[in-house]
């Protein structure tokens, strides 16, 4: 059994000017000790995902169309909010993109972790002290012991998003979400982020769940990688195979649109236009009216997810022809 | 044919059910004031000692009062002057309010003298000052428009300064220094358009509170000098009859209250479409 | 000298706060540039990177003046142009454009896209017809459609494509471009990125291109300075400096950005140079070398004095101990 299964979730939202989906048909699965990474950009729904999974998505303007989210044999969707709240914590952890808007300023980060621990039932108040320092070790702090009285703002981006970490950590979750995780920081920050990801999942064998636009990020941790466009799931196999053999037009035009540092193009490979708005997506591939290997047949129909491999799956009708 | 953000605002506001609410109460009372010399037939300060404590009826929609004076004239002429005086302290709000905010969220060498000027106006409870002010210069017309615009104008001037702040270092401004433009220039096409939306809001509730104040200071006999009819004055001289000629303080009482309510209704319409920031904080 | 523009010895110090009640306390400092000196030749692009609060931006914003220095001057095309004032200034800021990150403040949001790129040439008392603003759209990828709309109808790669357009329609000789595609979607920046590389081979622009994307600024930059904390730390044409690093923080720069494979990661992680701790705040600049309280190699001098940027090959200066003096 998977740890994790999202299986055709759809959501939408309501707004002012009419509803948008902003997924549609997406399924995912994470086993136990895995990392998935999801890569998309703005639109690509890659964030409604995860907070669906978690039940954060913000209500009434988002609601759950159709599809089920599986937890260790649990369904999330549409659980009771006093039942998810039981779950979110020892069962699933999530960090943010922001840290400083993540952690409350009046409060001191150990204030923050105990109360955490003490929500979820931890009794004993030295325990609790003593867990905090241990999380803060765990996740890089150095001298944790003194540092539990500092407040958010005395700490700098990287020290917060260290502590968004240990917070999450805390009651040992067997899944961490990770929504852009390094995005507000700088690169030698990222790297070290990164590292302490790695190395938690290697401690503590838990699954984590890698949401970038950053194909880097992926690179560097994802044992398996799901790309996403426009609120679909184009493309999806282990990290080695996408980036040897990327399948969808679109991971290949990502790919190739970012400078590395051993490139030595003159020009980089564009990809023309614009994202689409999600009110007035294409009727077929909602990627065609940007791919330079459309043919009409992709605006007649959106194209499903067809197997490449026992591991790749791609949505896209002129390069999984069969 | 491209939406501009004007059209698309007014448009937006014409859909926004408390603006619209708000301003079709609001144009009642000006429409009376505007047309108040075709919709009366009656001098509004003609005595007529045989008609007087007349209750409402045909002859006189609104009745009469002690003096036998006809309160439809009456309330109608002092709609006139309410709007009058309201629209005189908002325009002198939005100019001398805006050059004030302006220069001062601006030029940072005007900041603090300016702003320090302000709050020491600002210091006072308003009707105290508007009563102090009035008092000393004696009860007119005019004199309680210069006092509404000085306890007022303090106010506004905050308010554009708090947006000129802001406009000041948006990159759009930090482009066109680049490209040259003087500060006339910055002010006059970045600047001060920008600052409008948070200024328009503040000056339809100001209408209300000019309104009120008006009719507070000539209800304490500060403000335009009798016979001439002001909401204040007709409600102060009710006052004593309230008993036996009820009618007299309660309608211009009852119009009082849907201008203010209007107004209120409309700058809350204005806020909402024009400055979503504002609601949090208000 | 014959560059375009030459920064001497430039610093900006802020005062932050009020100093107590009266005014009477320390006011602490806060010094975002302190003491950098760079030239930049006509018609090329020098890249300037560093992390986050270095003063990369506000370094660009001080060579433009749009800033006033602390200190320290700017010579641009031999004329001192911290010294200058008035109609001179303003004839000076003809030569000179700029390009924001946010593509969404950059615009003024009540202006036609017409108006917008017309500004400059309003401002100079330009003819400023229909056709000027229309071929300069053209040339930025924008249809001649767009002149009549508003900024809100745009994509933010095409409302970067009108900050260009503005910045350019005056035929300035010197562009800053301060972070142009960080708030853009991967798959724009490329198309920005392309287009500022083709117009600047077609009208001979010179660039500074200030980015905290290692790769972006290696693919247009001719030349590439590091920043840190307010300083220069390394400066070489672009080859050298990503193939062999000098300060010790260029090397853990580079190390730290993530390569496009997952191929070899495990490796690459074990031998990656690693940085210790954060950047330290602008307000308490460390003494001696401002890098060697995160410095792997750190040596007792490093404490102590402060290394000045010292060419150490052609085309490469550094300022670091492990150098030589």
């Amino acid at each position: 059994m998977s740890l994790l299964s999202i299986e055709h979730l759809t959501v939408a939202f309501r707004s002012e000017t009419g509803q948008a989906t902003a997924i549609e048909d997406v399924s995912l699965r994470l086993e136990p000790g895995e990392i998935l990474g999801v890569v998309g950009e703005s639109g690509s729904g890659k964030s409604v995902t995860a907070l669906s999974i978690m039940g954060l998505l913000p209500e009434p303007a988002a609601r759950v169309v159709s599809g089920r989210v599986v937890f260790e044999g649990q369904v999330l969707t549409g659980m009771g909010e006093h039942r998810l709240r039981r779950i979110r914590g020892p069962g699933i952890g999530m960090i943010f993109q922001e840290p400083m808007t993540s952690l409350n300023p009046i409060f001191s980060i150990g204030e923050q972790i105990t109360e955490t621990l003490a929500a979820h039932g931890e009794r004993d108040r030295p325990k609790r002290r003593d867990r905090a320092v241990e999380m803060l070790e765990r996740v890089g702090i150095a001298s944790a012991a003194r540092r539990l009285g500092d407040y958010p703002h005395q700490l700098s981006g990287g020290q917060r998003q260290r502590v968004m970490i240990a917070m999450a950590l805390a009651c040992r979750p067997r899944l961490l979400i990770a929504d852009e995780p390094t995005t507000a920081l700088d690169v030698t920050t990222q790297a070290g982020i990164l590292d302490l990801v790695l190395d938690l999942r290697e401690q503590l064998g838990m699954a984590v769940l890698v949401i970038t636009h950053n194909m880097g990020v992926i690179a560097e941790v994802a044992d398996r990688v799901a790309v996403m466009y426009a609120g679909r799931i184009v493309e999806q196999s282990p990290v080695e195979l996408l980036f040897a053999e990327p399948a969808h037009p679109y991971t290949r035009a990502l790919l190739g649109c970012v400078p590395t540092l051993d490139d030595d193009r003159v020009r980089l490979t564009a990809i023309p236009g614009a994202l689409p708005d999600p009110r007035t997506r294409p009727a077929g591939c909602a990627f065609a009216p940007r791919c330079g290997l459309r043919v009409d047949a992709c605006e007649a129909a959106i194209p499903p997810l067809r197997p490449l491999g026992p591991t790749h799956e791609a949505a896209c009708i002129r390069t999984c022809a069969g | 044919m491209s939406d501009s953000p004007a059209r698309a605002t007014i448009r937006r506001l014409l859909r926004h059910r408390l603006f619209v609410t708000g301003l079709a109460l609001f144009l009642i009372v000006l429409v009376l004031a505007a047309l108040a010399p075709w919709i009366t037939t009656v001098d509004p300060t003609k005595l007529s000692i045989r008609a007087k404590f007349k209750p409402p009826s045909m002859d006189f929609v609104f009745g009469t009062d002690n003096l036998g004076r006809s309160l439809w004239s009456r309330t109608v002429w002092g709609a006139r002057l309410s709007v009058e005086i309201g629209v005189a302290v908002v325009v002198l709000n939005a100019i001398f309010g805006t050059l004030v905010g302006a220069i001062s969220g601006y030029f940072r060498w005007a900041d603090a003298p300016l702003m320090r000027i302000n709050d020491a106006l600002m210091a006072f409870p308003a009707i105290l000052l508007a009563i102090g002010i009035t008092a000393v210069l004696g009860p007119s017309t005019e004199n309680v428009i210069l006092a509404l615009a000085v306890v007022y104008i303090p106010r506004t001037a905050r308010i554009v300064r708090a947006s000129v702040l802001v406009l000041r270092e948006m990159e759009y401004v930090q482009a066109a220094v680049a490209a040259g433009a003087g500060h006339a220039r910055i002010l006059r096409t970045h600047v001060i358009p920008n600052a409008l939306a948070p200024l328009i809001v503040q000056l339809s509730f100001l209408f209300a509170y000019a309104v009120l104040t008006e009719a507070t200071l000539s209800f304490l006999g500060l403000g335009a000098v009798p016979p001439t009819p002001t909401w204040g004055n007709i409600m102060a001289e009710g006052r004593q009859y309230m008993i036996e000629a009820p009618w007299i303080i309660t309608i211009p009482g009852v119009l009082l209250m849907i201008t203010v309510m209007g107004l209120n209704l409309l700058g809350d319409g204005l806020r909402d479409v024009l400055d979503p920031r504002l609601r949090l904080q208000a | 000298m014959n560059s375009l523009l030459d920064a001497q010895g430039l610093v900006k110090h802020y005062q932050i706060g009020g100093g107590g009640l009266f005014g009477l306390g320390e006011r602490p400092l806060l010094k975002a540039v302190d003491g950098v000196s760079l030239s930049i030749d006509a018609g090329e692009t020098l890249g300037l990177v560093g992390e986050s609060g270095c003063g990369k931006s506000t370094l660009g914003r001080l060579l433009i003046r749009l800033l006033p220095p602390t200190a320290g001057r700017v010579i641009f095309e031999g004329q001192d142009l911290t010294s200058l004032h008035g109609a001179s200034l303003k004839q000076a800021r003809r030569a000179m454009g700029v390009v924001f990150q946010d593509p969404f403040g950059a615009l003024d949001p009540r202006m036609t896209v017409e108006a917008i790129v017309r500004e400059p040439l309003l401002i100079h008392g330009e003819r400023a017809d229909r056709g000027r603003t229309a071929a300069m759209l053209e040339q930025v990828g924008l249809p001649a459609s767009a002149a009549a709309r508003y900024p809100h109808e745009f994509s933010g790669g095409q409302r970067q494509r009108i900050g260009i357009a503005r910045a350019l329609i005056l035929q300035p000789r010197f562009l800053v471009c301060d972070e142009p595609v960080s708030a853009l979607d991967v798959s724009v920046q490329a198309g920005i990125v392309n287009l500022l590389q083709d117009l600047q081979a077609r009208l001979g622009v010179a660039m500074l291109f200030i980015a905290h994307d290692l790769g972006v600024v290696r693919h247009i930059s001719d030349r590439v300075a590091v920043m840190y904390l307010g300083r220069v730390v390394e400066q070489a044409d672009k080859r050298t400096l990503y193939a062999r690093p000098m300060h010790p923080y260029t090397q853990a720069l580079i190390a730290a950005v993530p390569a496009l494979t997952p191929v070899g990661r495990a490796e690459r992680r074990a031998k990656r140079i690693r940085v210790g701790g954060d950047i330290p705040s602008a307000m308490a600049i460390p003494s001696g070398c401002r890098f060697h309280t995160r410095c792997p190699v750190a040596m007792p001098v490093c404490r102590e004095t402060d290394p000045p940027l010292v060419e150490h090959a052609p085309g490469q200066s550094v300022a670091c101990y492990l150098y030589g003096g």
